[in-house]
């Protein structure tokens, strides 16, 4: 279960001569979301919903507020004294917040990240990326390649196990990077805009594939999109975030039966709904 | 026949493959001297430099055409020992490069890991690696004296300081997605050093060898000019006093060739170690 309380995140932004003014991405942002749900996060570009999915999986301190991952807090919120920001700053001299120590892998089995631009490492194969999420988990060297070879098997890519990033299509590295989110084994996927840089009819296929992935594993999705009708397809309930600053203006609960085509009356009248909450304000 | 174990073969596989191997690290290095396109510029230039002092246009004591050189180059070996002169230099500078890639590399790692470290370390550097490595020449000997330790130490300043910015910059500039994305799964630091961080950083790794090798070189020759006593720099600096250009010139080829050599492994290494960045 994820909760998140009032999340507000404020970047410093230099403004010339010197000056910086605090700008603010999000606005007192805070949702629950149940396990095993697919809930969407629906706004435009730069509304702040990577930022709140950096928040959820620990990669970025919120300004106020926090997130609670099964009642347990990832991060320390970050201080606003100047007293406070020095000590931070010792503190973590040599490990970043989000580090878990120097030497020692620690595998999380709460949260794994899907980023829109894949970053799959590109000087690992298809296989090795995978085994490389599999070492972390502490699975033992002998098996890694035949576990490694069930995950790629099922987003479909044992074929491409052996090639590296650079020599595969946008879809298939979509595919690659759900495979290692899987791999983890996480409670919790959170997914950027995933679909983005991939045409329309790989988007399709990789969306159904999602879909049938996600009833058979009965893991957490959360997916942030600017595409209205990938959301209402896909998900159980639909977050609207407004223009920056983010904040929350309205939630959709959706429940047609899946699969959903784009084109039947039920969908179309759900989207409608979510480019309400856009348009009459 | 296919699945047939072959024991006695696979031995001659791997010598075979081995073959491939160097044959297509000589084709690609050395190749273009060998290609039709030598023959514009490179060939003609050495036709010329035979013929204008047979024709006594130029004299034959100032620029000694290529065929004179060949047997100064085999009287080198006969009487001045050419080859073990090569081998001290080859020594020393193997010695000063071991030394400054196993120093560097590591501190630039550490570098452009950590702000913390790269802050308190970099301001030394910057002082330091601005200052041309000849100029260490004379407070060196006096240190030093001028034998091994100061030729190992010199060429050591050459390579040190390419690989170390190199390696820090590369390594600083690591896309922070990669890290973000092993971070999520529960890397160590270490981890993410050791498969994100170095693989990131391999060719900008490699370039600041380069350079190290080339300043390296030259570092060797400074210096063994001025030990005296051996080593290909010594030779170079005979010829001079004996007015023997022919000699120099072929040290100046042998310093070249080497330098490129090394280069072209380095270049092959790195083709070798980052298949994955080839786009088909």
């Amino acid at each position: 279960m994820i909760e998140a309380v009032a999340i507000t995140k404020t970047f410093p932004i230099s403004s010339g001569q010197g000056r910086t003014t605090d700008k603010t991405v999000l606005q007192s942002v805070s949702l629950t979301i149940g396990d095993g749900a697919f809930v969407s996060l629906v706004g435009p570009t730069g509304c702040g919903k990577s930022t709140f999915l950096e928040i959820l999986a620990g990669l970025q301190a919120p300004s106020h507020g926090e997130v609670r991952i099964d009642g347990t807090r990832l991060l320390e919120p970050l201080p606003n004294t100047p007293s406070g920001i020095k000590a931070y700053r010792k503190k973590h001299r040599f490990l970043s917040p989000i580090a878990n120590s120097l030497f020692r892998n620690k595998p999380r089995h709460d949260i794994a990240m899907i980023f829109q631009d894949y970053a799959v490492f590109p000087w690992m194969t298809a296989r090795q990326n995978v085994q490389f999420v599999l070492g972390l988990r502490g699975v033992p060297r002998g098996e890694r390649e035949k576990l490694a070879r069930h995950y790629l098997a099922m987003v479909g890519l044992e074929e491409a196990a052996n090639s590296y990033p650079a020599h595969m299509s946008g879809g298939m590295r979509q595919r690659l990077a759900l495979a290692r989110a899987f791999s983890a084994e996480p409670g919790i996927i959170l997914m950027d805009e995933p679909f983005a840089a991939v045409d329309a009819l790989t988007r399709e296929k990789l969306q159904d594939d999602l879909v049938r992935l996600w009833e058979t594993s009965g893991i957490t999705i959360v997916l942030a999109t600017h595409d209205v009708g990938e959301a209402v397809c896909l998900s159980d309930e639909v977050y609207v975030f407004s223009p920056a600053p983010g904040a929350i203006r309205g939630r959709v609960a959706i429940d047609v039966p899946r699969p959903r085509r784009h084109q039947t009356v039920a969908v179309q009248g759900l989207k409608e709904q979510v480019l309400s909450h856009f348009l009459n304000t | 026949m296919p699945g047939t174990p072959l024991i006695a073969g696979e031995a001659e596989g791997r010598w075979r493959r081995l073959l491939v191997e160097v044959r297509l690290f000589w084709r690609s290095s050395f190749g273009s001297l060998l290609s039709r396109e030598s023959l514009t510029v490179l060939v003609p230039l050495l036709i010329f430099w035979e013929v204008l002092p047979l024709l006594g246009l130029v004299p034959a004591s100032l620029v000694p055409p290529p065929s004179t050189l060949v047997s100064a180059c085999s009287q080198m070996f006969q009487k001045q020992h050419l080859l073990a002169h090569l081998g001290e230099s080859a020594l020393r500078f193997l010695l000063g490069f071991a030394l400054a890639v196993a120093t560097a590399f590591p501190l630039g790692v550490v570098m452009g890991w950590n702000r913390f470290i790269r802050k308190h370390c970099l301001p030394l550097f910057q002082i330091l690696a601005p200052i041309p490595p000849p100029a260490w020449v004379p407070v060196t000997i006096i240190v030093l004296g001028i034998g091994l330790p100061m030729q190992v130490f010199l060429i050591f300043l050459g390579v040190f300081y390419p690989v170390l910015f190199s390696t820090y910059q590369g390594i600083s500039e690591t896309n922070p997605r990669y890290i973000a994305s092993a971070r999520v799964f529960g890397a160590s630091e270490f981890t993410i050093i050791t498969h994100v961080h170095i693989w990131h950083a391999l060719g900008s790794v490699i370039m600041g060898i380069r350079i190290g090798i080339a300043l390296g070189l030259v570092m060797l020759v400074v210096a063994e000019m001025q030990s005296g006593g051996s080593g290909i720099g010594y030779l170079l600096l005979r010829g001079k006093e004996y007015f023997q250009i022919d000699r120099m010139v072929v040290c100046m080829l042998i310093l070249g060739a080497a330098g490129w050599l090394m280069t072209e492994i380095m270049k092959y290494a790195e083709l070798k170690l980052a298949v994955w960045r080839i786009e088909r």
